[in-house]
């Protein structure tokens, strides 16, 4: 092996070593969901809500809403995912997956903002609104019209209902809702902004 | 009017297989927009897409010959394809990846439903490879890196040489017949002009070089430089892949290119510089194919259609463990070989929609997405499905008549040029198509693939184990 062999080997070897310095190190910018597309290709950093989680024999995956949009972050592992209802800044790769756009990432890429509320039921939030306002909160109702045709989420057992806002028109019907509980002055009562609903 | 639309469709998906860099999901972005304009027949663009999906897949073996960027389906063809393109036969390297590649296709119609019965019911067999699939991986890997067959040598003694400058001074401990003698510091001396008069207790003072030979760890060594070259290429292609690329104008971009062009493509021109006698000049005309062509053909499309289908694997995966299956030493075989596996794949992957009613290409989901494509599971199918299979067809017949054009003009380009020159341009021109469609990034994977690939024939051993790029992250992603 002469010096030229050795040069190559010692740079071949530093050059690894920067690549993967960069991607545990770097820390990309912020990308809105409704971005994503622009980004094909780019490795990214996105925020939102984890909407729901599934675990495959041989990866995992999670999808996650910032209000905007949702997309799936694919992991080639199975291991620990952030529960449902949690906040996250995911780092990955965009691809072009079957026509949707998804995100290539690992578990070390995933980092909790803020952790999950368990569910609340409709009358724990009207009970003490101001406990949960300003935070993300999973509540558990009925997505339902009112009088008004204002959306609402209404308690069950009659127990009162929770003005919500939806950025997209929802489908009525029991369901899981994630979003943040704010005062709404004008109306002097609380809303909630909702970034994220499932059926439950 | 369908036939038309696919052969404009497998016009444009060639030339975008031919220019390293621009992908045919691009083209099939502005066709989904264009199929969506009132007035326009949805059929047709889908038509269009199909051909161009598999006409781009055919194109790339071109470029990856004479241009060093191959994309990911014909990565592994891109080494038997450069063997050839040095010995100025790199217009039969084209043209025997490319019928190869047609074959592939053709075979990989032919076996379409027969497969579906295979894989999917009643045999089932996609659920069991998929089960086994991290065990069969490990097991070929392995395979790979222990079949390497170069013999490191690691034993070091000294040749008596009276021109050398480096001098050994030491007392004698034995002497052995043929000049041969030891130091009493373990040093093993040879003097086969019998030069040094060595008697044992004497000192002697000689001028010598220092010379390796082989021992009994010599293949164990051969392996183990494999292994490293396997592990740094993946290392390496963990990172990049992990990187990304991030295209400046936001276009659609893909760290591939600055792998493959690094890996393969620059250490190859490089070469070029480096050489002391200029290259052969191309000859212009393909050689026929080797014997048992058809045969190797059927067994890379049946081994990339099963593998393209399985979860996580694409035809790039089965490229490069076919080309560790069949290894005799015979570039034209393995083009054949790998040929079939990129025209397998490509096929494989768009006839996943009607045959599983699962999409394995973006061409196909947006060609789906236009005019939905209709389930095929009888022998005679229906008009849609029909159309569909013509589309593959003419896209396999231009894709194969476009590569083979192509090559013959780059080789008449490459003749025309001084080596040298070529070389500049070749790598001036992908160094700008990197870092344009990648950003400046890019130039780092680009500049560290092309240090990596040029390390395998430096040490000696295949360049073959270059394709831990793809594996070692698929092997990562089976046993994580």
């Amino acid at each position: 092996m002469n010096r030229f062999d050795a040069g190559l080997i010692v740079i071949a070897i530093i050059g690894t070593a920067t690549l993967t310095g960069i991607v545990a190190l770097e820390e990309p910018a912020t990308t809105r969901l409704a971005d994503v597309s622009a980004f094909e290709g780019a490795r990214i950093a996105v925020e939102g809500r984890v909407v729901e989680t599934h675990r495959g024999a041989r990866g995992s995956a999670i999808i996650i809403a910032d209000g905007s949009l949702r997309i799936t972050a694919l992991l080639a592992e199975t291991s620990d995912l952030p529960p449902r209802g949690s906040e996250v800044r995911v780092i990955g790769v965009v691809n072009r997956d079957r026509g949707a756009f998804t995100l290539s990432t690992r578990a070390s890429d995933i980092r909790l903002i803020a952790a999950a509320t368990d569910s609340l039921a409709v009358a724990d939030v009207l009970a003490e609104p101001a406990r949960y306002a300003s935070t993300p909160v999973t509540v558990v109702g009925e997505i339902e019209r009112d009088d008004a045709r204002e959306w609402r989420l209404a308690d069950p057992h009659g127990r009162g209902a929770i003005r919500a806002r939806f950025e997209r028109a929802p489908t009525p019907g029991w369901s899981r809702v994630t979003g943040e509980l704010a005062y709404e002055p004008r109306e002097a009562r609380y809303i909630l902004e909702v970034a994220d609903w499932t059926r439950a | 009017m369908t036939l038309f639309a696919a052969l404009a469709g497998a016009l444009v998906g060639a030339a975008t297989g031919l220019i390293p860099g621009v992908h045919v999901n691009t083209f099939a972005a502005f066709l989904v927009a264009a199929g969506g304009v009132p007035g326009v027949a949805p059929a047709p663009v889908a038509s269009a897409l199909i051909a161009a999906g598999v006409s781009s897949a055919f194109a790339g073996i071109a470029s990856g010959t004479f241009l060093g960027a191959p994309p990911e389906e014909s990565a592994a063809a891109a080494l038997p394809a450069h063997t050839l393109l040095a010995r100025g036969q790199g217009v039969s390297a084209v043209s025997l990846g490319a019928s190869g590649a047609l074959a592939g296709a053709l075979v990989a119609l032919a076996l379409a439903l027969p497969l579906r019965a295979l894989l999917e019911g009643p045999i089932f067999l996609a659920a069991r490879l998929t089960a086994a699939l991290p065990f069969v991986m490990l097991a070929l890997v392995v395979w790979m890196v222990a079949s390497e067959r170069r013999r490191i040598p690691y034993r070091r003694f000294f040749v008596v040489d009276p021109f050398a400058s480096r001098v050994l001074t030491g007392r004698v401990s034995a002497v052995s017949e043929g000049g041969a003698f030891s130091l009493e510091d373990g040093r093993r001396v040879r003097d086969p002009l019998a030069l040094t008069a060595a008697t044992p207790g004497a000192i002697v003072r000689v001028r010598v070089r220092a010379e390796w030979r082989e021992g009994r760890l010599s293949r164990a060594l051969g392996s183990a430089t494999a292994a490293a070259v396997f592990l740094l290429a993946g290392a390496y292609g963990s990172a990049a892949l992990s990187l990304g690329a991030s295209n400046p104008f936001g276009l659609p971009s893909s760290a591939l290119l600055a792998i493959f062009a690094g890996l393969f493509g620059v250490p190859g021109l490089v070469a070029l510089f480096a050489r002391s006698r200029p290259p052969p000049a191309q000859v212009l005309f393909a050689s026929p194919p080797p014997p048992g062509a058809f045969a190797l053909a059927a067994r890379g499309a049946f081994a990339s259609s099963v593998l393209a289908l399985l979860p996580g694997l694409s035809a790039s995966h089965a490229a490069a463990l076919a080309s560790e299956t069949k290894r005799d030493g015979d570039p034209e075989r393995a083009l054949i070989l790998l040929g079939a596996c990129t025209g397998g794949g490509a096929v494989f992957g768009l006839l996943a929609l009607p045959l599983l009613g699962r999409a394995r290409s973006g061409a196909a989901v947006a060609a789906h997405a236009l005019d939905p494509v209709a389930p095929w599971s009888t022998l005679f199918p229906d008009g849609h499905v029909v159309a569909f299979l013509l589309a593959l067809i003419v896209g396999a017949l231009v894709g194969w008549w476009a590569a083979r054009t192509a090559a013959r003009i780059l080789a008449r380009l490459a003749n025309r040029m001084r080596a040298r020159v070529l070389a500049t341009v070749a790598l001036v021109w992908l160094v700008a198509v990197t870092s344009i469609l990648g950003g400046a990034l890019s130039l780092v994977v680009l500049a560290t693939g092309a240090a990596i690939g040029m390390i395998p024939p430096r040490v000696g051993v295949r360049r073959s184990h270059l394709m831990g790029v793809v594996l070692l992250p698929l092997l990562v992603r089976l046993w994580s």
